[in-house]
């Protein structure tokens, strides 16, 4: 049914390929656990982590032109909620819930204001930024031993350590260990993607393509932007909470660097890195960028924030869309080249040049 | 009967210019009205206001006897009032077939949006486009865009802002043919420069000047009216 | 009566404060439309000129000078290397001095260390019945006060405020006028780092200095002038005047991050209601 909508530019491959593609990138994740090692394990789950971040972020955008720093503070806020859940609940399945749900609603409250105030674009960037720093410095407040949420004391700078690991939600006695933790952490990575995906082919990702090219033409077409606008803005708001549970379950800690303003800026530059256009982007540029700081730290880099600086500076002002983009673009032009020798004549392209002469 | 709109002493500034300034207007039911004047007349900011785009500084704006005055643009719109505005107002990263699609869908459901597409790409000759990127057609075609999407709700009020601007004489034809069949199912109000064009479509005229209704009368009478005589040809006339 | 007298002072101080740090933000970013979100690493900037001048042995107001001079001028730099490529784009400028301030953080950290350092201000206490005030805030808040008139006085009434002015409204018609735009985005841009940079000295008797001290101001800096809207100057004072005095209120007392929390939720509940900010409707621009 959406077969012919899905071949222009905004989805680019066909849904045939594009589910093959998906099942082989699955496939391969499931199977590298199996001839791996610990290290590599705890070492991907963390860029899937990130990943699912920065798919939060990611497509919000590049597919609806909001550039939210909030995100950060989601996902600081999802594990904070793992860890005082967990720890007072002695249960982890509602605790992982409420990482999800609980981001989601202050999504909800804050994009309420901004969105049905309809500050602008910019604004909405700010002010998510401002949200993420004050929240930081909440968190960052909270050291003196009065700051406690029913068992559990925030602890301030120090972050909270020991959180439990991850339960089976039918077998609280089974909990995850590492390598399961690369599982879960994979797949729900590949959900996330998948289910944006499926998101853009709906009337309710149009409706947010559309939003990013003309806000104004689509209320006048019917449709409340801002629904849409918040809805979307509450959805990456549980995404990125998830990948903050997750986050809290793979290293059994939290601590406020989860969303001071280096991790924002790691967020977006692993989107613009990979390029925000499409959807692969953000997960392939949060695997370039971790590589590159891992690469930094064991080179000997002392001041990593110099040198992301710097990458970030040179993305904007160099390749703004990103090095996915840029493959793509030489792909696009190899495949030109391969036309041009077969000299195949596109009747489809002839006819549209009559239509357009004429 | 209840003219299907209505504005009662509308009027808009943008600080100290009036760009409307007092207007009257009524239309009715599955009427087409032509609305003429000069540069800066007011014509656009007039079709704005209509659809929420600019809020009104005074005045009242009517829908079927319902005041609209305050509603959002989607409210309006989901009333069955669509615009085509005068600069081409499309979704330029989205193809052609997206744009209407996106249109339709506010409209119907999903299959009844592809179908309503593919009617609408046949009808307006987009068919050969219906892949193509909006913001890499010609400034005509994507004044056909725009007309598809507003056929794509299917108003009972259409609003068309310079829709033959930057056509060649067959589309401008083709346009006048559009319009007139598009008026069997809904009113609408035509804003244009080509006097011929108007003489094609019009049954009724109405004249803007400086902000407001100059006059309001068939395309024969308007023509030798003394004061649009003079507006147009600046012949100081008997004034 | 003390009681209220303590408050006050309070209060104006606290709005001095949000001014000092907002007032460079306004220009660049009220003026110009461009985002400087580096806003937070040039009053870093400002205060470790400060550090190092006193450092060198320079009395401390000439160091303040000095900060305002050498923030000053590289402002102008990063005007010329980065900013005037991505005029009018905006999320882009907000990107590129993301990765500026990202990169001050780490130069000036691989050149002074992470560690707080502290100015003195040599200037003593006066007493006011049970309480005492440090002269030094005192002089903070006529610098404010001073800051923000003078910025005014150029603005409204020197010829270089009348073509800047113009050049901002309207820079081809300034150009075929025979303004050099180019001439006059920077020198603004210039000026408004010098501003932040005098406010950055001005602060740094009063904190522990460290390369991240920028994230303290960024926030408040950009709420205030956001929610002061179009009309930057005079926004900066209506919004710093509502921000500073809950900040002051609240911060005195409770703590410092209530006073911050406040200030932000009082900021998007005005934004809901004013999304163009306090001076949204009023129609001149200064
Ligand atoms: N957003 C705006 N801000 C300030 N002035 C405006 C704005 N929009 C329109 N105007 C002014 O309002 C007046 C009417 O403009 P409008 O575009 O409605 O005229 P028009 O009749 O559509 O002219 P045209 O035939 O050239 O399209 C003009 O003087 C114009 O300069
Ligand atoms: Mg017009």
């Amino acid at each position: 049914m959406f077969a012919r909508l899905s071949e222009t530019q905004s989805v680019s491959l066909p849904p045939a390929l594009w589910w093959t593609a998906v099942a082989l990138a699955l496939a391969a994740g499931l199977a590298i656990p199996s001839f791996t090692g610990l290290d590599v394990h705890l070492d991907l789950s963390i860029i899937f982590i990130f990943g699912i971040l920065a798919l939060s972020m990611g497509f919000m955008w590049g597919q609806v032109g909001m550039l939210s720093f909030g995100q950060t503070a989601f996902f600081g806020l999802g594990g904070y909620t793992y860890a005082v859940c967990s720890l007072n609940f002695g249960e982890t399945t509602s605790a992982m819930l409420l990482a999800i749900l609980l981001p989601a609603i202050f999504a909800t409250v804050l994009g309420y204001f901004m969105i049905y105030g309809r500050i602008s674009n910019i604004y909405f960037t700010v002010i998510t930024m401002v949200v993420t720093i004050v929240l930081e410095k909440a968190i960052r407040a909270t050291s003196d031993e009065s700051f406690v949420i029913g068992d559990v004391w925030l602890r301030g700078q120090n972050g909270i350590a020991g959180l439990p690991d991850l339960q089976v939600p039918w077998d609280p006695a089974t909990t995850l260990f590492v390598t399961e933790v690369y599982y879960l952490a994979f797949v729900l990575m590949m959900a996330v993607y998948v289910g944006y995906r499926m998101l853009l082919r709906h009337r309710f990702g149009r409706v947010l393509l559309g939003i990013r090219e003309n806000e104004r033409r689509i209320n006048l077409l019917g449709y409340d932007t801002r629904r849409y606008k918040l809805a979307i803005f509450a959805i990456s708001g549980a995404v990125a909470g998830l990948a903050g549970g997750l986050y809290a379950v793979w290293g059994n800690f939290v601590a406020p660097e989860m969303m001071n303003l280096n991790s924002a800026a790691s967020v977006v530059i692993n989107v613009i890195v990979g390029g925000k256009a499409t959807l692969l982007g953000p997960l392939i540029g949060t695997g370039v960028v971790q590589w590159l700081t891992a690469w930094l730290g064991t080179a000997g880099v002392g001041q990593v924030n110099l040198v992301l600086g710097l990458v970030l500076i040179g993305f904007v002002m160099l390749f703004p869309q990103g090095i996915l983009p840029m493959a793509a673009g030489l792909g696009r032009e190899a495949l030109e080249a391969a036309r041009q020798l077969f000299r195949r004549r596109d009747l489809a392209a002839a006819a549209l040049r009559k239509e357009t002469n004429s | 009967m209840t003219p299907i709109l209505e504005t009662r002493g509308l009027v808009k500034r943008f600080g100290g210019v009036a760009a409307i300034d007092g207007v009257d207007f009524r239309l009715e039911p599955g009427e087409l009205r032509c609305l003429i004047g000069p540069n800066g007349a007011g014509k656009s900011t007039f079709f704005k206001m209509l659809t929420a785009q600019y809020a009104p500084t005074a005045g009242q704006i009517l829908l079927d006897g319902d005041d609209i005055t305050d509603e959002e643009p989607s409210e309006i719109s989901r009333r069955g009032v669509g615009i085509k505005n005068q600069v081409p107002d499309v979704l330029d990263g989205l193809s052609v077939r997206e744009n209407i699609w996106i249109a339709a869908r506010g409209r119907h459901d999903t299959a009844g949006a592809d179908h309503a597409v593919s009617e609408i790409l046949e009808r307006l000759n987009l068919g050969p486009l219906a892949d193509r990127v909006v913001g890499k057609l010609s400034h005509g075609h994507r004044q056909w865009v725009e007309f598809g999407m507003v056929l794509a709700i299917n108003p009972r009020l259409a609003l068309l802002d310079e829709p033959t601007a930057g056509m060649t004489a067959e589309e401008t034809r083709r346009t006048a043919e559009l319009i007139r069949e598009m008026n069997r199912s809904m009113a609408i109000v035509v804003v244009e420069h080509d006097m011929q064009f108007v003489r094609t479509i019009a049954h009724r005229v109405t004249v803007f000047d400086q902000g407001r209704i100059l006059a309001e009368d068939t395309m024969d009478r308007i023509q030798v009216h003394p004061e649009v005589l003079r507006i147009y040809l600046g012949t100081s006339g008997h004034a | 009566m003390h009681e209220i007298v303590i408050h006050l002072y309070q209060v104006m101080f606290a709005i001095g404060i949000f001014v000092l740090i907002s007032l460079g933000l306004a220009v660049i970013f009220g003026m110009m439309r461009v985002i400087n979100l580096a806003q937070g690493e040039f009053i870093m900037l400002g205060a470790y000129f400060c550090l190092f001048a006193t450092q060198l042995g320079l009395d401390f107001w000439l160091a303040v000078l000095c900060a305002g001079l050498g923030v000053g001028l590289f402002g102008i730099l990063v005007e010329r290397l980065l900013i005037r490529f991505l005029y009018g784009r905006i999320m882009d400028t907000l990107l590129a001095t993301w990765g500026l301030s990202l990169f001050m953080v780490g130069l000036v950290t691989s050149v002074f260390g992470p560690q707080e350092a502290g100015v003195d201000a040599k200037l003593g206490k006066v007493t006011f019945g049970a309480y005492s005030i440090a002269e030094y805030n005192l002089v903070l808040i006529a610098v404010a006060g001073a800051l923000l008139a003078l910025t005014f006085a150029i603005w409204r009434y020197t010829r270089f405020g009348l073509v800047a002015r113009s050049v901002m409204q309207n820079p081809t018609m300034a150009a075929a006028l025979g303004v050099n735009p180019r001439k006059y985005y920077m020198l603004t841009f210039g000026f408004g780092s010098a501003l932040t940079g005098v406010a950055g000295a001005m602060l740094a008797p009063l904190v522990g200095n460290q390369p991240t001290m920028g994230s303290f101001y960024v926030a408040k800096a950009f709420v205030t002038v956001i929610s002061g809207g179009p009309a930057p100057l005079t926004g900066t004072l209506y919004a710093s005047t509502l921000f500073g005095a809950t900040d002051g209120l609240i911060s005195y007392r409770t703590t410092q991050v209530l006073g911050e929390i406040g200030v932000l939720l009082i900021a998007i509940v005005l934004l809901r209601m004013l999304p163009l900010g306090i001076t949204g409707h009023s129609a001149r621009r200064a």
